[in-house]
């Protein structure tokens, strides 16, 4: 069983450009937790994550020490995002050498994933996004064939 | 001869490449270590077990038991919860919650580790200096100097401390009564200073200084039981290592005690707290006591000794100036550890010049006639290091938090509040010395 027998296109690409704010709104749209980031080409340049961007809203101080999550009120997160929300994404780009060729095995897939703690990854060939493979399909396929 | 030659090549291209840090140093030791062992220059069982010339286990454990100690009080949020509630005190006012931060931390820093105290209060730093939008940079480099500063009190404090204690037979007594004094006075000063230095720096909005107010200080103890418990068994460790002095229990027993005490009542998994000891720094250690070792059997330090009694021509005033001075600036441009076990045989070198022979090892170390030597050298290797950024532990720790946080901190930056402190407290330690033991003698 290889990757290109359970390959997905039904996936989220956006532009390095894009803010968070808007990246926030096709989020919102899709209920996904990952996109793949590609260039005008097409060409892969890596992830972005929902919870890489939930993790920059958090002060610093409360990221170095957690005890301090209860010392302070919401506003001080609200002013980390205020700053955030209008960054570029390409500041949250992640794994930009993960990804899965059409012929690896199903196993590597699975491996990636879990590994990566990822909901999907990207499958790169000739260095352009062609789809992706996530944990729905992959669930799938071992649902039939056992 | 051969042996001489070869360990002190061993020790010195250990050290450059210490110096370089090319390698890690841990692995530099343990490497140099290794080859002592391998030219027989000490065997095994010297290095194992000979109190001479091997391994210290003295430092070893109550490194051990001072870490797992920290590892589990630092999961109860007390620093953090006097950081704010001082801030607070302060009435947010930022030159008096500098000072409050700075005392805190010299406090604390008497009793913990240097790094951990900074791990522990820069977070908090960065949470107020952003509350009142002002740059955390002067809070984290004054809170550094006064953890170096505070650290130099007590055997436990910093580890030149805990190598001089160990070798000279000095308990924590002695460390209170010959040096916390001292430090008092250079405390003062600092504050003064710091005080001068920075009356014009801040400037902040009443609102602001509200927000402090606000915070909730007491949301940062986590775990009140383990609280208790920890405040209870350090004040035990703090009375073992007074009282521990009167009945021949070294300071490593009553932290191994202590730590043993924690592990037991918190109830917690000891993989944890075992995980958070430095074993980097432990290993290192060991491999540097055997290097050492080996220089000290090879006849090195003899001749080091020798050198020095023909320089200051066995004049103790003179040769505890030199040390006090050469100290502190080897431990502003290098590790002050591999210095201070380089020179702590010396000492013990030069007050077997001075006893007659067949003098115990305890009647050599505690002459009285050589003891300002070892307060020379724990003064200058410890307050030596807050003359550069890479003075010591705490500075390097420091400067890649402030990093992290976005705030780089340069060489020169550092240099400027670093240097002058330095030049300030080694010449009033030097006084001290001259005064205490050899105007006044007492």
């Amino acid at each position: 069983m290889k990757v290109k027998d359970l390959i997905s296109t039904r996936y989220i690409s956006i532009l390095p450009d894009m803010t968070v704010s808007e990246l926030m709104r096709k989020y919102q749209e899709t209920h996904k937790n990952l996109c793949h980031v590609i260039d005008r080409e097409g060409l892969f340049l890596g992830y972005v994550k929902l919870i890489d961007i939930v993790k920059s809203s958090i002060p610093i101080y409360v990221e170095m020490d957690e005890s301090l999550a209860g010392v302070v009120n919401e506003s001080s997160m609200l002013e980390v995002w205020q700053k955030v929300r209008n960054l570029p994404v390409s500041k949250f780009i992640t794994n930009k050498n993960e990804f899965l060729d059409k012929d690896d095995s199903l196993i590597k897939a699975t491996i990636m994933l879990i590994s990566h703690n990822q909901e999907s990854v990207a499958v790169v060939s000739e260095k352009k996004l062609i789809g992706e493979v996530n944990l729905q399909s992959i669930l799938e396929l071992i649902n039939k064939l056992f | 001869m051969l042996n001489l030659v070869v360990s002190t090549a061993i020790f010195v291209v250990a050290y450059i490449i210490i110096v370089t840090e090319r390698i890690h140093k841990t692995v530099v030791v343990l490497v140099g270590a290794g080859l002592i062992l391998l030219f027989n220059i000490l065997t095994q069982n010297e290095a194992f077990f000979s109190d001479v010339y091997g391994i210290d286990y003295n430092v070893i454990f109550l490194l051990i038991g001072m870490m797992i100690i920290v590892s589990i009080m630092k999961r109860t949020g007390i620093f953090q919860f006097l950081t704010i509630w001082s801030a607070q005190k302060a009435k947010g006012d930022p030159l008096k919650i500098l000072i409050a931060l700075s005392l805190i931390t010299a406090v604390l820093s008497a009793f913990l580790d240097n790094v951990t105290m900074i791990i522990l209060i820069a977070p908090v730093t960065f949470l107020i200096a952003d509350r009142l939008r002002l740059d955390p940079v002067p809070f984290l480099i004054t809170e550094v100097i006064a953890s170096n500063i505070g650290g130099t009190a007590t055997i436990i404090g910093d580890p030149p401390n805990i190598m001089v204690g160990s070798k000279a037979l000095l308990g924590f007594n002695d460390f209170i009564i010959n040096l916390a004094p001292l430090i008092i006075v250079i405390l003062a000063v600092f504050i003064i200073v710091i005080r001068y230095a920075f009356r014009k720096s801040f400037k902040v909005e009443e609102d602001l200084k509200k927000e402090i107010m606000s915070l909730k200080a007491s949301e940062s103890i986590e775990n009140p039981k383990l609280l208790t418990i920890s405040l209870i068994i350090l004040g035990l460790v703090m009375v073992g290592f007074v009282v521990g002095n009167f009945f021949d229990y070294k300071p490593a027993t009553i932290a191994i005690i202590g730590a043993g005490l924690l592990l037991l009542f918190s109830r917690d998994e000891p993989t944890k707290a075992l995980l958070d000891i430095e074993w980097n720094t432990i290993f290192f250690f060991i491999g540097l006591f055997i290097i050492v070792g080996g220089m000290v059997k090879s006849g090195v330090i003899k001749m080091l000794a020798d050198g020095v009694i023909n320089l200051t021509g066995g004049n103790i005033l003179i040769t505890s100036v030199i040390v006090l001075w050469i100290s502190a600036i080897f431990s502003a441009l290098i590790d002050n550890v591999p210095y201070t076990a380089a020179m702590i045989p010396l000492v013990i070198e030069i007050g077997r010049h001075i006893m007659p022979a067949g003098a115990s090892y305890a009647e050599i170390v505690q002459n009285p006639t050589i003891m300002p030597l070892w307060w020379a050298l724990a003064l200058g290797a410890c307050l030596g290091g807050n003359g550069t950024i890479i003075g010591a532990s705490a500075n390097v720790i420091m400067v890649g938090i402030s990093e992290r946080a976005g705030y780089k901190i340069t060489f020169m930056r550092f240099l400027k509040y670093g240097l002058p402190i330095t030049g300030i407290s080694v010449f009033i330690s030097m006084i001290y010395l001259l005064l205490r033991y050899f105007v006044f003698k007492f």
